[in-house]
């Protein structure tokens, strides 16, 4: 389910997004949509190496995510993650 | 011999079968029936004396690991706790919690012929994705006996 969210931005990162905005011929939404995308998975990254460290279990990982074991296992098998 | 399994209250019973009937996992309402036929008992899980609660809140994990920790202690009776958690595993080992893995579940299942060997079979392939390369390898040659 999708949602809409307005965010204030820091001046340094209006002027990031003007640049793609102007680079990739996209829409302001877009190209936030997409830095928050790779943000995201970033700290999916993230969170996979402190699992597969042993720093954290897998609920740590799906409360940090905001989701429940089922889906984390769901994201993992999607992503090719093994457990 | 007989098998019987035991889900944590809180954690394990509301993830796999309480939101899972939520979500409409098929699995789910098959849990949900085994519990029903009380093919599965539900435990809840007390806090336990002070050493083994400091120990477990130094080790910092989420509550429902610590269900399983506070299951496991106060449950003298079982043969083995399933986890694929490596995290979970490491300190339920420590324990001396017997933590086992799903594909040594199953292969055990086999053995005591709860299952068949084709049934292990399909069933560790179902699950093939879950796992590291080499963890299904192995499980295979030890569900024939090989290894």
């Amino acid at each position: 389910m999708a949602v809409e969210i307005a965010i204030p931005v820091d001046e340094k990162v209006s002027k990031y997004i003007q640049v793609l905005v102007e680079t990739e011929r996209k829409s302001h939404s877009d190209v936030v949509r997409a830095l928050l995308e790779e943000g995201y998975k970033g700290e999916i990254e993230k969170l996979y190496t402190s699992y597969s460290r042993g720093e954290i279990t897998l609920r740590r990982m799906a409360r940090r995510l905001g989701l429940n074991y089922r889906e984390l296992y769901q994201l993992l098998a999607n992503k090719n993650l093994p457990l | 011999m007989s098998w019987t399994f035991t889900l944590a209250k809180k954690g394990v019973k509301a993830e796999a079968v309480d939101l899972g009937l939520q979500a409409g996992y098929s699995d789910a309402l098959e849990l949900y029936r085994l519990i029903k036929a009380e093919a599965i008992t539900v435990a809840k899980a007390q806090p336990a004396v002070p050493p083994f609660e400091t120990v477990v809140a130094a080790y910092d994990v989420e509550p429902g690991d610590v269900e399983i920790l506070r299951l496991c202690r106060l449950a003298s009776d079982y043969d083995h706790v399933v986890v694929d958690d490596r995290l979970l595993y490491l300190i339920l080992h420590r324990f001396a919690m017997r933590p086992i893995f799903l594909p040594d579940l199953i292969i055990a299942m086999a053995r005591e012929m709860a299952i068949t060997e084709e049934t292990g079979e399909q069933l560790l392939e179902a699950i093939r994705s879950r796992y590291r390369t080499g963890f299904i390898e192995h499980s295979l040659l030890m569900l024939k006996e090989v290894l």
